[in-house]
C-alpha cells in the first residue's frame, strides 16, 4: 500500500488493515468506510471486508468516521473549506479522499457537508515509466514537440498516472522517442499530479517541470501561459465550460497541451455540450482512450484529431 | 549583634513573603495579557494564512515566554502524534496540566478549555467570532486581574512588613 495513507486512517482501522498479507495490502485501491457497514476494501482483483481481533467484519462507527474525518482536515476544518465544498480532499502523496454527508447549501450552492456518513480513500500511485510506450504516438517529428492530447477514461482507468508519467517523460526528454525536454507547466487543482505537500511535489513530474498546485484549473493555466512562458501546459479532469476558454487561450497561445478528461470513450464526451466546439475545432490531435478492461490502464485506442485509430496500446 | 541580625532577617523575610503572594495577582495579569498576544497570533493566522491548525499553534508558541509558550508546543507534538483523540481532548490535558504550575483562575482555564473544544471544527468565519470571543472574555478576565490587584497587591506588602515589624517587637 502507498506509503503514508494509513497515517491517515484511526489507529483502529490502520491496525485492521496492517494486519492483512502485503501482497493484499498492495492490491488495495480504495479503502471505503460507511456508517454502520462494514469495512471495504477495493482491490485490483475485487474487494476484501477485513476482520476486526473477534474475527467479525469491522464495523464502521460514527465516531471512526467523525476521528478519521478530523485526522484528514489534520483538525483545520476552517482552512480547507473550499475543499470541502468539492466533496473530497487530497492527502500527501496524491491520494483522494472523497466523503458524502448531509449537504448544506448557501444560494443554491453547495457550502460544505457536514455529518460525515461515507469516506473513499483512493490510492494513487506512482507508475514511472507507464508512459514509456506512449510518448512516440503523441508526437510531431517535423516541429519536434508533442501534439496537444487528451485522455479519456471513466474512474480508476489511471489517468491521473499516465498524466504524471507524460508530464515527467516531456519535461526530463525521452532518448528513445528522440524528444528534447520541454518546458511544462502544471496545474494540479487536487494536488494528486505531483502530490505536493506544502506545495512541494512529491511524485517526478520531471526537472523542466513549474509547479501551479491547488489553484483552479483555467485561471491556472492563464496565470502559467503569462507567467512561466510554459511549452506545455498539463491538467487533469477538465470538463468545465471555464476549462474550455481556458483551453482555447492556451492553444491560441500557442502552447501545447496535456489534459484528461473522464468520459467512457471518445463518442461519450463528443457529446459534452462545453466541450462539442472545442472537440469540433481539432483542439486536440490526439485521444488516448483508457479503460481497465485487461487492468488498469489499458490503453483502448489512440485516436487522431477526427476520430481516427491511429494505434492501439500494447 | 545576633539581636540585630535576627531582625533584619525576621524584616528580610516578612517582607519577601509579602512581594511573593502579591506576585500571584500581578503574575495572572501578566499571563492573561500574554494569553492576548497568542488568541491575537491565532486569530491573525487562521483568518488571513488559512494556516492548520498545529502550523498556527507553532507560530503563537514561538511568539510566547515559557512556560506558557509549552502548552502550545506540546499541542503541536501531541496533534502531530495522536490520532485516537481529538483536539479537544488533549487541549483540555494541556490547559489542566498548565493550570498547576500556572497562576491563572479556574475560570481562565475554563475559557482556555472551551476554545479548544470548537476549535477547527467549523467554518473560518466561526472559528473567528470563537476568537475574538475568546479574547473578549481574556480581557474581561484581565480587568478583573488588574482590579484585584490593585486592591491586594499594596496591602499584602504592607502586611508583609508589618507582621515582620510585629515580630521583632513580640521577640524583643
Amino acid at each position: 500500500m502507498a506509503a503514508g495513507i494509513l497515517d491517515y486512517l484511526p489507529q483502529k482501522i490502520a491496525e485492521i488493515i496492517g494486519k492483512l498479507k502485503e501482497w493484499q495490502r498492495e492490491e488495495v485501491i480504495e479503502i471505503r468506510m460507511r456508517v454502520h457497514q462494514p469495512l471495504q476494501l477495493i482491490s485490483l482483483h475485487g474487494e476484501i471486508f477485513p476482520l476486526d481481533g473477534k474475527n467479525k467484519p469491522c464495523i464502521i462507527t460514527p465516531l471512526d468516521l467523525e476521528r478519521a474525518f478530523m485526522i484528514l482536515v489534520k483538525n483545520s476544518y476552517y482552512a480547507l473549506e473550499r475543499q470541502l465544498a468539492e466533496g473530497f480532499l487530497t492527502i500527501p502523496g496524491g491520494h483522494r479522499v472523497g466523503f458524502t454527508g448531509q449537504a448544506v447549501l448557501e444560494d443554491g450552492n453547495l457550502r460544505t457537508i457536514k455529518n460525515i456518513n461515507s469516506l473513499n480513500y483512493r490510492i494513487s500511485r506512482q507508475v514511472i515509466g507507464v508512459a514509456g510506450g506512449l510518448l512516440d504516438k503523441i508526437l510531431d517529428r517535423e516541429e519536434e514537440h508533442i501534439l496537444n492530447t487528451l485522455i479519456i477514461g471513466p474512474p480508476l482507468c489511471g489517468k491521473t498516472t499516465l498524466l504524471r508519467d507524460l508530464v515527467r517523460l516531456i519535461s526530463d526528454g525521452d532518448e528513445r522517442s528522440g524528444l528534447k525536454g520541454k518546458k511544462v507547466a502544471l496545474v494540479d487543482e487536487r494536488s494528486e499530479i505531483a502530490g505536493a505537500y506544502k506545495g512541494i511535489p512529491q511524485n517526478r513530474i520531471g526537472m523542466r517541470t513549474d509547479l501551479l498546485d491547488n489553484c483552479p484549473k483555467a485561471r491556472g493555466m492563464l496565470l502559467l501561459i503569462r507567467a512561466m512562458s510554459p511549452e506545455v501546459v498539463a491538467v487533469d479532469e477538465i470538463g468545465s465550460r471555464e476549462d474550455v476558454l481556458a483551453i482555447e487561450e492556451v492553444i491560441n497561445a500557442g502552447v501545447k497541451l496535456l489534459c484528461t478528461i473522464h468520459g467512457r470513450d471518445y463518442d461519450s464526451i463528443l457529446r459534452r455540450p462545453s466541450l462539442k466546439e472545442l472537440l469540433a475545432g481539432k483542439a486536440f490531435a490526439r485521444y488516448i482512450v483508457l479503460s481497465n478492461k485487461a487492468g488498469i490502464g489499458t490503453v483502448e485506442r489512440i485516436l487522431d484529431a477526427s476520430g481516427r485509430e491511429v494505434g492501439r496500446g500494447g | 549583634m545576633v539581636k540585630l541580625t535576627g531582625a533584619c532577617l525576621i524584616l528580610i523575610s516578612g517582607t519577601s513573603i509579602g512581594w511573593i503572594i502579591a506576585s500571584i495577582y500581578l503574575n495572572r495579569e501578566r499571563e492573561l495579557k500574554e494569553l492576548q498576544l497568542a488568541f491575537n497570533i491565532l486569530n491573525t493566522e487562521m483568518s488571513y494564512g488559512k494556516n492548520l491548525l498545529a502550523d498556527v499553534l507553532e507560530n503563537a508558541a514561538d511568539a510566547l515566554r515559557t512556560p506558557l509558550s509549552s502548552i502550545f508546543s506540546r499541542a503541536v507534538e501531541e496533534l502531530k502524534n495522536s490520532r485516537e483523540r481529538g483536539f479537544a481532548e488533549l487541549w483540555q490535558e494541556l490547559v489542566e496540566g498548565y493550570g498547576k504550575q500556572s497562576f491563572l483562575s479556574r475560570e481562565d482555564l475554563e475559557i482556555l478549555i472551551n476554545w479548544g473544544k470548537q476549535i477547527g471544527t467549523s467554518s473560518l468565519a466561526d472559528q473567528v467570532k470563537l476568537n475574538q470571543y475568546t479574547l473578549k472574555r481574556l480581557e474581561q478576565q484581565e480587568e478583573e486581574a488588574r482590579e484585584i490587584a490593585r486592591q491586594r497587591v499594596k496591602p499584602i506588602r504592607y502586611a508583609g512588613v508589618l507582621l515582620s515589624l510585629l515580630l521583632i517587637i513580640l521577640f524583643y
